[in-house]
């Protein structure tokens, strides 16, 4: 158990998970995302620092957090609380303190052996369910030895073990990964280069090689889609999901994952002074009837997540 | 079908429903107390000639009386007969103008003439009044009014005039006259008594048939003069015949003996063979099974206005799934019948107590989850290794042991075999906690002093809440031994094993069991409080025992730090194996400390960890807790944690459980309530895996509630948009619009396990 002493960060760890992989599972959260999603709901993936969240409405502006802390983020000015994080470092010590529990701290370091006694603790929920542990993020292949350690491990000891992953990392790193993988819960966002880089930030290249790597060492693989107002909902995309889900050999399901609104306070919570723009959620029929139309075209099980 | 039945059985219930001290509809009224009058002058002539008559006799006569003037309802096209006009629509336990509760009046009165002790004996027992005053028990009742359940299994084996043929061959052991004698008279008139009724039923049937003129009705009244009187006479020998037992006997036994029978029946286990066997034979579809299904269900919710009820205690349940006698699993046709079609009619009553182990079916347990799932909140599934091993532990037989059943709310029965009476009184361990370091009621509980050590201050504690309880039990024997001449049962008594063997009644030891049950409140709390103790007093020493009660007296002001540092302090139910492992060792030795206990039956006491509403009113007394709570905030309920600290998710209390020991209860009930993820992708297979790793992490008696919160909070600001919105709370299900503000609240409050 020595190589589990390595230490990654992770962000949350989900018990009783249902729809991140078969059965009941737990999913580990890690902090740190190459990406930069223009619909992102989940902005405290970002950085793999700790941050501190503040949550307004719990504020009693008692003041004891910009007394503390050492790079002066916090203010209480004219009876409001101004939080910056441009210069937080993430210490803590305001969230340690806070009275009202408005401050909190995301993201923690924690060993892969600290990791995995939490998750076997579930053990008899997997066995009961067919359910297991699922990698997530954040991006874990943005830490890949720290989630190689957990995954090893993991199978090791029985488990199904599931990832989700944006697909944005080194091919080596894929290949040294995949065989402690039983399932890939595989991103695709957009079609065509220049979208993905504009909406995402990055360009979908290496996105589309892994995924193609994954498929020829025989990986199973479910393709998961946001569906983003605007943004992606338009014919070629469609088309692009079909071609592509079409090229895999061992894609087992294509989930459909209508764009949420729910993280946006997220963003104004850690600080951020740039937000996300706010979309209107796709409604039910339109998502069926995406969901109909790629069922037709590619023979595969399309669920609306 | 369903819905013609509905209507004529709200119209006549209707009619009879108690407002204040009259029934709502004139005419009823002067028929019920007519009727009553009749039967209690012809009684009070008898008691006159005969005062000296054993009591179990007077009851038996009153029984004979009772069929003699009884005028069976039959409801037009309804194959049962369960109606002996006698008792009010709402009533559960103990009826308001049944003509029995003449009777028990009676005989207190005579009881006080006959025993001048009694009177001292209650004046010795005043104290206890001001301990419920205090918060730390509730003993307003000297009888468990419910949790009763018939012996149904003696009942389908033998029939009735099987187990009168018994009685009969152990009278003519007997010695005349003795008191054995006597009393195996009294259950044989008690038996003729209900027989007469049954009879009764189809002579009333026949009457009807000479007027019908309808073809369907007439079927209907054909059937019921058939089979009124072979049932329960005869052990059944149709499905249809099995359901009609279940409810006559039950009926009979709640009306004649002013008991609440509050269980129906291991359906499954009873009716499962007489359902294939009809089904084999050709007598039967499952369409008409199923109407018989629901129709037999409808009685009980149709009695009661729940829309309207505030606290809407019906004490009704059946069994489901678990195993019999042999140990095979139990589930059939008729477990998934039960359970779809009390979804399909959106009932709350019965309450469906489902027994789950290890090789339940699949099936089963997806059954349920798939009402479950659908927000068909009526569920409770009982761990039978728990409970078995339990029953085990106290002394109980294997095979006995697999016939459990559980009702009114979740208590532990033994179907057949006596009578656990399921709550004998409920005590908060954390107001015993408060007192004994406050030390300010010494009469009742012994002040802690200073320990030194952690372990000097837990044996402290030990010894003082030994000592509470063993006052406790003291006061409760010696009233009981003189209240239980009150009720004897000669009909219930005949259908428990031993009874008949033993010639006495149930509430005298004649049963093979005979346990009471004390139930815990608050275990929760007590064991997060000792962990803070121990901490910071004892081990960080950041707080002295003196100072730290003078905190709480004063409701932590000005030490709102040291409160926050300990509500911080790992709890039980988070899976923390230390805070886990300091509620087990105080479960175990406090266990330990009651087993040696007897009651006035010669059975043991044993601990039961559920919870009524009262825990409300117990929370609303006491100052603050140890553990890091406020003056009056709720304590923890049941087997569950307390609520200091958010519960992430569903998996943490139920992975603590594999570090209790809950079997040490002894077969009583231990209930973690749990709220289940409402994801899209939660499926009643998943939920019937979760149910199954339950299992497997020991937990006892699981009650999830599948709701969200923002429906909760809605339906409390627009009930009119959520009439059919059904939530579980403790031990019973309900219309949440129904319930007032404060257990709504208290509701939403609990609606932990957000995910």
């Amino acid at each position: 158990m020595e190589q589990t002493a390595i230490k990654g960060t992770i962000f949350d760890i989900q018990h009783f998970s249902v729809s991140d992989g078969p059965g009941i599972r737990t999913t580990v959260f890690f902090k740190g995302c190459p990406l930069r999603c223009k619909w992102c709901h989940n902005p405290e993936s970002y950085v793999p620092q700790t941050q501190i969240m503040y949550v307004s409405g719990k504020c009693s502006l008692c003041g004891k957090c910009a007394e503390i802390c050492p790079s002066s983020c916090h203010s209480i000015q004219a009876g409001n609380h101004r939080y910056q994080s441009e210069h937080c470092t993430g210490c803590g010590r305001c969230a340690k303190l806070c009275p009202a529990e408005a401050l909190t701290c995301v993201g923690q370091s924690m060993s892969a052996g600290e990791v995995l006694s939490e998750v076997l603790a579930d053990s008899l929920l997997y066995e009961t369910s067919g359910g297991g542990l699922t990698l997530s993020g954040g991006e874990p292949m943005l830490q890949p030895a720290f989630a190689l350690t957990i995954a090893k491990e993991a199978k090791a000891n029985g488990l199904n073990v599931c990832m989700e992953t944006c697909g944005f990392a080194s091919s080596e790193k894929f290949q040294e990964i995949l065989p402690y993988i039983d399932l890939f819960l595989y991103d695709y966002k957009l079609t065509g280069i220049e979208k993905h880089q504009k909406y995402t930030g990055v360009s979908n290249e290496l996105i589309l090689s892994n995924l193609a790597l994954l498929d020829s060492a025989g990986k199973d693989i479910i393709l998961r889609c946001p569906i983003i107002p605007d943004v992606n909902t338009d014919d070629d995309h469609m088309e692009g999901i079909i071609q592509t889900a079409n090229q895999l050999t061992h894609l087992r399901e294509i989930h459909l994952e209508p764009y949420h609104n729910a993280g946006v306070s997220k963003w104004q919570n850690l600080g951020l002074q740039e937000l996300p723009a706010l979309l209107t959620p796709p409604d039910t029929k339109t998502m069926d009837s995406f969901a109909r139309r790629i069922a037709a075209g590619t023979q595969k099980e399309v669920h609306v997540m | 079908m369903y819905e013609r039945q509905k209507e004529s059985l709200a119209a006549y219930y209707q009619k009879i429903t108690l407002q204040k001290d009259r029934l709502a509809d004139d005419t009823y009224h002067k028929q019920f107390f007519d009727t009553r009058r009749q039967i209690i002058e012809e009684f009070e002539t008898f008691y006159a000639q005969n005062p000296d008559t054993p009591f179990a006799l007077f009851k038996s006569r009153m029984h004979t009386l009772m069929a003699k003037y009884c005028r069976p309802v039959i409801f037009e096209g309804n194959p049962f007969f369960f109606e002996f006009g006698y008792r009010e629509a709402q009533s559960w336990g103990i009826s308001e103008i049944n003509p029995i509760r003449f009777l028990k009046q009676k005989i207190s009165i005579g009881l006080h003439d006959k025993f001048p002790i009694l009177t001292q004996c209650e004046k010795e027992f005043e104290p206890v009044f001001d301990l419920a005053a205090l918060g730390i028990c509730s003993a307003s009742s000297s009888f468990d009014g419910d949790h009763h359940t018939l012996g149904y299994t003696n009942l389908f084996q033998h029939g009735l005039s099987g187990l009168m043929e018994k009685l009969q061959n152990r009278l003519d052991t007997f010695e005349e006259n003795s008191e054995e004698a006597l009393y195996c008279r009294a259950m044989l008139e008690s038996c003729h008594a209900v027989l007469t009724i049954a009879e009764k039923f189809a002579d009333a049937a026949r009457e009807k048939l000479a007027g019908c003129a309808n073809e369907k009705q007439k079927q209907y009244l054909e059937l019921l003069a058939e089979t009124a009187g072979k049932i329960p006479a005869m052990p059944p020998q149709t499905f249809y015949e099995g359901l009609a037992m279940l409810l006559f006997t039950r009926e009979a036994a709640a009306t004649l003996e002013e008991i609440g029978i509050s269980q129906l029946g291991h359906v499954d286990r009873l009716l499962g063979p007489l359902y294939e066997q009809d089904l084999l034979a050709g007598r039967i579809t499952e369409e008409e099974a199923r109407e018989l299904i629901s129709i037999w269900m409808l009685h009980t919710d149709i009695k009661f206005d729940l829309a309207h009820n505030s606290w809407p205690e019906t004490s009704t349940c059946i069994q489901l799934g678990g195993c019999d006698r042999d140990g095979q699993p139990v589930y059939n046709t008729v477990t998934r019948m039960f359970i779809e079609e009390h979804h399909r009619l959106g009932l709350i009553n019965p309450k469906l107590n489902c027994r789950y182990r290890n090789d339940s079916p699949t099936e089963y347990l997806t059954a349920a989850g798939k009402a479950m799932l659908a927000g068909h909140n009526n569920f409770v599934m009982i761990n039978d290794d728990i409970i078995i091993s339990g029953l085990q532990k106290s002394g109980v037989a294997l095979e006995d042991a697999r016939m459990y059943v559980s009702g009114g709310c979740q208590e532990t029965m033994i179907e057949g075999f006596g009578h656990t009476e399921g709550v004998a009184f409920y005590a908060s361990m954390p107001r015993v906690l408060d007192l004994f370091l406050q030390g300010d009621a010494p009469d009742f509980v012994i002040p802690c002093g200073v320990p030194e050590s952690y372990e000097a201050f837990y044996e402290s504690f030990m010894t003082s809440i030994c000592t509470f309880f063993t006052k406790m039990i003291t006061w409760r024997n010696m009233r009981q031994s003189y209240y239980r001449q009150l009720t004897p049962s000669p009909f219930f008594s005949a259908t428990q094993t031993g009874c008949i063997e033993n010639g006495r009644d149930y509430s005298h030891g004649g049963a093979k069991y005979n346990f009471s049950t004390i139930s815990l409140i608050g275990l929760g709390t007590v064991a997060d409080s000792l962990f803070a103790i121990k901490t910071m007093v004892y081990e960080q020493q950041k707080v002295s025992l003196p100072e730290f009660v003078r905190i709480l007296s004063a409701n932590w002001e000005g030490h709102r730090d040291l409160q926050k540092e300990i509500i911080a302090l790992p709890k039980y139910g988070h899976n923390h194996p230390e805070a886990d492992g300091l509620a087990n060792r105080f479960l175990q030795d406090f266990t330990k400390n009651l087993y040696p206990h007897k009651n006035e039956r010669g059975g043991n006491y044993i601990p039961s960890l559920f919870v009524y509403y009262h825990f409300e009113t117990f929370s609303h007394v006491l100052r603050a807790t140890p553990d890091g709570r406020n003056a009056f905030e709720l304590i923890s309920a049941g087997a569950a944690p307390g609520q200091l600290r958010e519960i992430k998710d569903v998996t943490m209390p139920v992975k603590s459980m594999q570090h209790m020991d809950f079997t040490s209860c002894g077969g009583g009930s231990a209930v973690l309530d749990v709220k289940l993820p409402l994801s899209r992708h939660m499926t009643p297979e998943l939920f019937a895996s979760f149910i199954r790793a339950c299992g497997q992490y020991h937990c006892p008696t699981i009650q999830p509630n599948v709701v969200s919160q923002e429906e909760l909070l809605d339906a409390k600001l627009h009930p009119e948009k959520h009439q059919s919105l059904i939530v579980r709370i403790c031990g019973l299900s309900a219309f949440f619009v129904a319930l007032t503000p404060e257990v709504q609240d208290e509701i939403i409050a609990r609606n932990l396990y957000q995910m």
